[in-house]
């Protein structure tokens, strides 16, 4: 078992650094957060999974906020996720999926949101197939806007809750090497993590087919491969990335056994890692297609922590998100 | 709360009201109220089945008194209390006026509150707001057999119906003024000063 | 004729290469210029102030949407002559996309006898290249040019046959009308959005490689010269074909370009807010092939700067960038915005004001516009100091697509005049 360390937290006291707390409006993406900005998101999530092992797993905080699930891409999951983060702080929760059929009613995305704005919530949590969607509404709508995965752009609580996942098991971040693997071009995943991980010091790298490395992934800071043995040799650990099976097929890999083959993890792979690296995947897998289930399921396996810590971690953002409301110009 | 390196490195504005030999005879005088402290179910309990209550410090002054009252009965009284944290930053009723803040420390219990005594321990008692949201965090971690407030001081000024059961001292602070407590880098009670509060 | 004749005082003239040196009045009567000289009096003519001002021939647009037939309430006839007038332009070409398309004389009719009833502006149809646009077999080029029509292409469809743009090519030939494209790989480009480069790798968005552009670029210079014909480019965006058109020219291939003043003065850079009235059919591009197209601009490569006006309703760009309809209006703004470049010092002024004159009509082969005495009086007198703002009071198109909405601009057409009358007044 690796050590535990708790984050931000002096050894030895029960109280913690005072940074001044920023007001977070929004949360876009992490390209353009401070690593302060995200170490004190982290902080708290910290508080906020202490709370989430009480038997009463409930606070006060957000009493009277509406919080708003707006799904236009359908995940269950992340949606679950995030509803409970909102009832854990106290928050109602509404929620809207549109798949598209708003839109095939001719409805424009402003009109479905300034009628959902009408309805008064305090913060939208936005799901979107097309990138810069949540950018479009923090644009449009008078709410706290968070953004919960946008086409192939960023998904910021996952890239925080990976990241927090990650401090809780390694401690201190700087200089620790991290492999991220799969189709990193259309990853939301992949980015978030890049631009977070990056800002407290740890080195990326990415890896998959070159078929699935963006253009100029590199200026993006991280180191790319289009094999996955370099990256994953001495990495601290290890994120596999979900293969959408709708993309086998078209021009990207040849089939998903191939990809298996030379670009999954299984556990001779994972021997090129450090000893005792973490195997991280975002969810859903495909077992036998990205990661071997006997790594799935190994001891270095975080993925149900990466779950768990999901709920804290966007408790945290809920939080700062809608305190930050308080500070707004009312009516 | 404050860090000073030393008792003489306060701000120049600052007027001190208790000094550490004051303190002293403070928490010695608390220490024996805490030991006579009655309590409701005591009728019903033999002496030696009553439970020993927690001390139960809130963020962060109130933690560090609540560590130095405990060496002071385990001193004076041979017992030694199990010691509390509790932080009241996510249950504050100000959030909406002043955004989000930082937690200031952990919320810590020794264990199952539920049919616990807790002594509730402040350093400065003021609106008597911190106090509630206090009390709001020990009930989402059960129910305890009874709750009593301990301060060390009292500034007047309640703005909610709060009043202490053990107060070390009245203070006599004026409403435009704030009273702190000043501790050192182990988190040593130092002092209690007065200061014109920060514009 | 009976409009009132007019003096214009003490303004500079651009006469299609350089601005001359010193101030002349100009006096204008009966649709034409009647005298260019020093100390001009007229009486009774409504006498104007050119100080600090260009007199210039008007400008002509080589692309534009009318949106008219089929889309009037985005933009139509009379609207776009207006929003050309107080751009400067006299003259438009206009793309055969509307509904239904340009691939008949009855509509190229259509068009003309529209814009001549309102008189403010000469537009110019671009006819279908194919039969409903569809890139499979060829439309009647020749009844379309009879009725109007000045050029022949599908417009924003990319040409997928090269033997059927080749059999255009030659059949153009007949007609001395010239093939419009715009050069786009559909395969390469995929479902694309923006440029394909470090901008799309950080917003998430799906890339246009630049390849996507000059691989037909390349292509459609080689089918030009295989059927000995003229091709111009309508809008180019890259350095490489930029490269492809000098040696192309030099080698005596009869291909022209033009570029938008987008393409002039913004880079991929400027898709950060993911703002919809930048997403273009010609992808912005990076800032080495802006400073390509500027350079290619400046020593005749490019010989045009068109609007690429494309006015889109609200419902069309109040949607998520990849489900908003592309373009942007720009008719009336081009004329600030290829000022900002020679603001800059990117541009040569000259230059500049070539490529919305005399660089156009060249791509067409129209007589070349001169300002002085005996000429059409189709001019344009231009404040290059002039500050305002492109807002509900000032914008004459049906559409409000553009990022320079509410901005202030720097540079304006102060008077416009089509065949000596007063289309347009600051």
């Amino acid at each position: 078992m690796l050590p535990q360390v708790e984050p931000g937290q002096t050894p030895g006291t029960d109280t913690l650094p005072q940074a001044p707390q920023e007001p977070l409006r929004h949360l876009l993406g992490l390209e353009h957060l401070s690593a302060e900005q995200i170490n004190s998101i982290l902080d708290l999530a910290a508080h906020m999974k202490a709370v989430n092992s009480r038997r009463i797993k409930k606070l006060p905080t957000l009493r009277g906020v509406t919080v708003l699930t707006f799904f236009v891409e359908n995940s269950t999951r992340t949606r679950m996720s995030f509803e409970l983060a909102a009832k854990r702080l106290s928050a109602d929760t509404m929620s809207f999926t549109a798949s598209s059929s708003s839109l095939a009613k001719g409805e424009t995305l402003i009109d479905t949101a300034r009628n959902l704005e009408a309805m008064g919530p305090d913060i939208v949590i936005i799901r979107h197939s097309c990138s810069g969607a949540p950018a479009l509404l923090a644009r449009t709508v008078n709410c706290g806007i968070v953004n919960a995965g946008d086409g192939s752009h960023e998904h910021p609580t996952q890239g925080l809750l990976d990241i927090f996942t990650l401090r809780e098991r390694l401690g201190d971040l700087r200089g620790k090497k991290v492999a991220i693997i799969g189709d990193i071009a259309h990853s939301r995943v992949a980015r978030s993590n890049i631009f977070g991980m990056q800002k407290l010091g740890v080195d990326v790298h990415v890896a998959g087919p070159a078929t699935m490395l963006p253009h100029a992934i590199e200026d993006l800071g991280c180191t790319a491969w289009p094999r996955v043995e370099p990256a994953m040799e001495g990495a601290d650990a290890i994120m596999m990335l979900r293969i959408q099976r709708e993309r086998q097929g078209n021009d990207l890999i040849p089939s998903s056994h191939e990809y298996h083959r030379f670009f999954g993890l299984d556990e001779q792979r994972l021997k090129l890692a450090k000893p005792g690296a973490l195997v991280m995947h975002p969810g859903p897998m495909n077992r036998g297609v990205e990661i071997a289930p006997e790594v799935a399921d190994g001891e270095q396996s975080v993925i149900l922590q990466q779950v768990e810590n999901g709920v804290a971690v966007r408790m945290a953002v809920l939080y700062l998100v809608g305190a930050s409301r308080g500070l707004e110009p009312q009516g | 709360m404050r860090h000073v390196l030393n008792a003489q490195d306060l701000p120049a504005d600052a007027r001190v009201l208790l000094d550490r030999p004051a303190i002293d005879a403070v928490l010695t005088q608390m220490a024996a109220e805490i030991q006579a402290m009655a309590w409701p179910r005591d009728v019903e309990l033999p002496l030696a089945d009553r439970p020993k209550p927690w001390l139960c410090g809130i963020q962060r002054g109130g933690v560090a008194l609540a560590k130095e009252l405990a060496e002071v009965i385990a001193r004076d009284y041979g017992w030694t209390p199990e010691l509390g944290a509790i932080d009241v930053t996510l249950y504050r009723d100000d959030t909406w006026l002043k955004g989000p803040r930082a937690v200031e420390g952990v919320t810590r219990l020794p264990g199952d509150v539920s049919g616990q005594r807790v002594l509730l321990v402040d350093d400065v008692l003021f609106t008597g707001r911190t106090i509630r949201a206090a009390l709001n965090v020990l009930m989402d971690f059960g129910r305890p057999e009874a709750v009593r407030l301990v301060v060390m001081a009292d500034r007047g000024g309640r703005e909610l119906p709060v009043a202490a059961d053990l107060t070390g001292r009245k203070l006599d602070v004026a409403r435009h003024e704030s009273a702190e407590l000043c501790v050192d880098g182990q988190n040593r009670l130092l002092s209690v000063i007065v200061r014109p509060k920060n514009p | 004729m009976t409009e009132k004749p007019l003096l214009l005082r003490q303004v500079q003239i651009f006469d299609g290469e350089m601005v001359l040196n010193g101030a002349v009045d100009v006096h204008i009567a009966d649709g034409r210029i009647a005298a260019v000289g020093h100390g001009l009096t007229v009486a009774g003519a409504d006498v104007i102030d050119g100080y600090g001002k260009i007199l210039a021939p008007g400008f002509v647009d080589l692309r534009a949407c009318a949106r008219e037939p089929g889309d009037e309430h985005e933009e139509d006839l009379v609207s776009l002559s207006d929003a050309a007038n107080a751009g400067g332009f006299t003259a438009v070409v206009v793309n055969p996309d509307t509904t239904p398309g340009n691939d008949d004389h009855a509509v190229t009719e259509l068009i003309r006898r529209r814009a001549r009833e309102y008189g403010h502006c000469d537009v110019m149809p671009q006819g279908a290249l194919s039969h409903r646009l569809k890139g499979e077999t060829l439309a009647p080029m020749g009844e379309m040019s009879e009725a109007g029509a000045v050029c022949f292409g599908d417009g924003d469809r990319p040409m997928t046959s090269p033997r059927l743009l080749r059999r255009a090519l030659e059949y153009a030939r007949g007609f001395d009308r010239p093939i419009f494209t715009h050069a786009i790989d559909p395969d390469l480009a995929g479902s694309g959005t923006i440029h394909e480069g470090p901008w799309s790798t950080r917003l998430g968005m799906r890339g246009i490689p630049a390849a996507a552009e000059h691989v037909i670029v390349a292509r459609d210079i080689a089918v030009t010269q295989l059927a000995n014909s003229r091709l111009h480019f309508a809008r180019i965006t890259t350095a490489k074909s930029v490269a492809l058109i000098r040696a192309a020219k030099a080698e005596g291939i009869r291909v022209t370009a033009s570029v938008t003043p987008w393409h002039l003065t913004l880079t991929d850079a400027a898709m950060v807010d993911y703002d919809v009235n930048l997403k273009l059919i010609a992808p912005l591009r990076t800032e080495a092939d802006r400073q390509a197209l500027l350079a290619g601009l400046t020593d005749g490569t490019i010989d045009a700067i068109c609007s690429d006006h494309m006015p889109v309703n609200i419902a069309g760009k109040a949607l998520e960038f990849d489900y908003a309809a592309p373009g942007a209006i720009a008719i009336q703004t081009a004329l600030a915005q290829v000022l900002a470049c020679v603001r800059a010092g990117e541009l040569p002024l000259r230059v500049a004001l070539n490529a919305l004159t005399a660089g156009p009509r060249r791509v067409l082969q129209m007589p070349s516009a001169r300002v002085e005495s005996g000429a059409v009086a189709d001019l344009t007198l231009l404040d290059p100091q002039a500050k305002w703002t492109l807002d509900a009071q000032t914008n004459k198109s049906k559409s409000r697509n553009t990022v320079l909405w509410g901005q202030e601009l720097t540079g304006r057409a102060v008077l416009t005049l089509f065949h000596g009358k007063v289309v347009w007044r600051a």
